[in-house]
């Protein structure tokens, strides 16, 4: 197993020159990526990795995660080798199903087998890219068993769950393990993130919406099997506040820094490698402070 | 009639060329260039033209030949919309029907009125309105962007019969074609569109050489592309031999590049490429603009056997026999 990463996931909500800002500080502080989320009626992720890869000097950059049911496979593998000619290889793509009811809003029909979608899609990106050179992880982004099933020809997944045992149990059911044997192969976490030095009860909050988003958009299957779907069913639209905080917990990530250590630690024994830190920690520089800072903590260099 | 001068490139040139060439239009005061989308090339355009507008103070890039049937309309949207944010009122967009209508067997005619339509949804867009809009080829539910952006629209018109709804739409056309369909496209819009503020533009595959003897296999490549793109009527009318076109077409889509400068012949080659000395190759499209009102030329690809010389070479001469 590699290395332990830490990431962060920016916003395309924001401007440029916020993404750029964050990224800046999230280099400063010692993470070791951002990736550029995807959204039809957001900004074009590839340019804004572009003026983040220009503003920075070796933090990773990743393109997503994108939706290959939105964009064809020759246009993604022409996102990456741009920037690869442009900044050298600093860049990743993660690859996702993506949100149904937005690919929708823009004529995208999503229907038929996905994940079969998915890996053409792949295959066409690998095929352009090594008849470029072009030197990029390609990561499949995934929570329920259906996806996961064709993870082999990634170079990772990225899980998006944050209860350790839920993903014990995503791991353990699914075939990805086995290809932590083949070397370079990760596994990865993408979670709505609160790591914080000092609490704030409006972020806790917007990090429990961002969880709800999670149980929203969450695989039946999965929800099923952790005897969720029941609960699911009854939450509908409402709030967070009519939730049970118990399982709006088990969708987030939400601790102070020094209590990070113990939660990666556990998920590191199960071949977890890659941590990235979603909505809200990314909504306030002084939170990538405090999650760069609880990294510093775990790599013994406060 | 003061005719402007852009230089071209497309996302088939390393980004390094196109900064290069925004440093020559920079360098002779030209104002603006323009970034072809080779669709299926290896660069991403959007990207592309982003890295070209950091590295210049060139007033404007346009992107062209983008094609809404290839990108999902949001794609466009943002990706410009995204550029306006980051690079100022810098920008035109120009758009154009599917490239390879032969062998789709996609006729022009619906596809210009898709096309409108996409045009039409993207100003909207740029306005900053609320869209939806449900076509055989687009659909979208309440979309909008994050603002307001300028942008004007240009659309890539390959008929005759195009001409017109094209024109109704845009703040400019973009002609590319056989020099006879060049003549007449350009004197037919010079015609419709007085008092209409539109523009037209050229775009126009040229060659520094010193005779036709050394055209290099990049010009037969480009002239080859060009011809299959051309729709059949448009070949016809120039008495170009469809079928041979056709051929270049099945090359185009199985990817044999290699073989395809065989398929040019002398005829093909006289109809697309301008070429010639930089006075003469200027001298011509001067004559051509002024006597037809086009009001902006794109010098595009191949340029000639070494390409950075030669489009220094062109633009020193355009600010020369274009200056009163």
């Amino acid at each position: 197993m590699g290395e332990v990463e830490f990431s962060i996931s920016l916003n395309v909500n924001e401007t440029l020159k916020e993404m750029v800002v964050k990224s800046v500080e999230a280099e400063r502080g010692g993470l070791d990526q951002v990736w550029v989320g995807d959204h039809p009626d957001q900004r074009y992720p590839a340019i804004a990795a572009g003026l983040i890869a220009e503003n920075t000097k070796k933090i990773r950059i990743g393109l997503g995660p994108l939706s290959p049911l939105l964009h064809p496979a020759a246009h993604i593998s022409a996102m990456l080798t741009t920037l690869v000619e442009a900044y050298g290889p600093r860049f990743d793509l993660c690859l996702i199903p993506g949100d149904r009811l937005k690919l929708e809003s823009v004529g995208i029909a999503y229907r038929g087998d996905i994940p079969s979608r998915i890996l053409e899609s792949l295959e066409a990106i690998r095929g352009k890219l090594s008849k470029w050179d072009i030197e990029a992880r390609i990561w499949l982004g995934a929570q329920g068993p259906k996806t996961l099933r064709i993870s082999k020809g990634f170079d990772g997944v990225l899980i998006n769950l944050s209860d350790p045992k839920m993903i014990e149990a995503v791991i353990n059911k699914s075939s990805i393990k086995q290809y932590l044997k083949n070397g370079d192969f990760r596994i990865g976490i993408f979670s709505p993130s609160y790591i914080h030095r000092r609490y704030d009860p409006a972020i806790s909050r917007s990090a429990e919406e961002a969880a709800l988003q999670v149980i929203r958009g969450a695989s039946k299957a999965l929800l099923k099997s952790f005897n969720l779907g029941e609960i699911i069913r009854c939450i509908g639209e409402a709030y967070p506040e009519g939730i049970p905080r118990e399982i709006l917990g088990r969708f987030h990530v939400s601790m102070p820094t020094y209590k990070l250590g113990e939660y990666i630690n556990v998920l590191r024994d199960m071949g977890v490698s890659h941590f990235a830190f979603a909505f809200p920690q990314n909504s306030k520089i002084d939170l990538i402070g405090d999650l760069a800072y609880a990294v510093k903590l775990i790599r013994g260099r406060p | 009639m003061e005719v402007k001068l852009s230089l071209g490139v497309t996302t088939s040139y390393p980004i390094e060329f196109g900064i290069y060439t925004a440093s020559i239009a920079e360098r002779y005061d030209l104002r603006s260039m323009w970034i072809g989308d080779g669709i299926g090339d290896l660069r991403d355009i959007y990207t592309y033209a982003s890295l070209v507008l950091s590295s210049s103070g060139i007033v404007e890039a346009g992107i062209c030949m983008v094609d809404p049937f290839y990108y999902n309309i949001s794609t466009i949207a943002r990706s410009s919309a995204t550029l306006v944010e980051l690079h100022g009122e810098r920008l035109r967009l120009g758009m154009e029907a599917p490239r390879i209508l032969g062998e789709t067997g996609v006729a022009d005619s619906p596809i210009m009125d898709e096309l409108k339509k996409a045009a039409e949804a993207l100003r909207l867009m740029f306005r900053g309105e609320a869209v939806s809009l449900a076509t055989p080829h687009f659909k979208l539910f309440n979309y909008s962007l994050w603002g307001r952006f300028r942008i004007p629209l240009y659309l890539g018109v390959r008929c005759l019969e195009s001409l017109e709804p094209a024109s109704e739409i845009a703040d400019g056309v973009i002609l590319r074609g056989p020099k006879l369909y060049l003549e007449k496209a350009s004197r037919l819009l010079g015609e419709a569109r007085i008092g209409r503020g539109l523009k037209v533009l050229g775009w126009i595959p040229t060659a520094i050489l010193g005779g036709r003897s050394g055209i290099p296999d990049s010009a037969a490549k480009v002239v080859a592309v060009a011809a299959a793109e051309t729709p059949n009527g448009v070949l016809e009318a120039s008495g170009i031999d469809a079928g041979r076109v056709e051929s270049i077409r099945r090359m185009l889509l199985s990817e044999r590049w290699d073989s395809l400068a065989d398929l040019v012949d002398e005829e093909l080659m006289e109809q697309f490429l301008f070429y010639g000395s930089p006075e003469s190759l200027v001298d011509e499209l001067l004559g051509w603009a002024w006597s037809n009102g086009v009001d902006e030329v794109v010098l595009g690809p191949p340029y000639g056997l070494d390409p950075e010389k030669s489009i220094g070479e062109a633009a020193s001469a355009w600010v020369k026999l274009s200056s009163p």
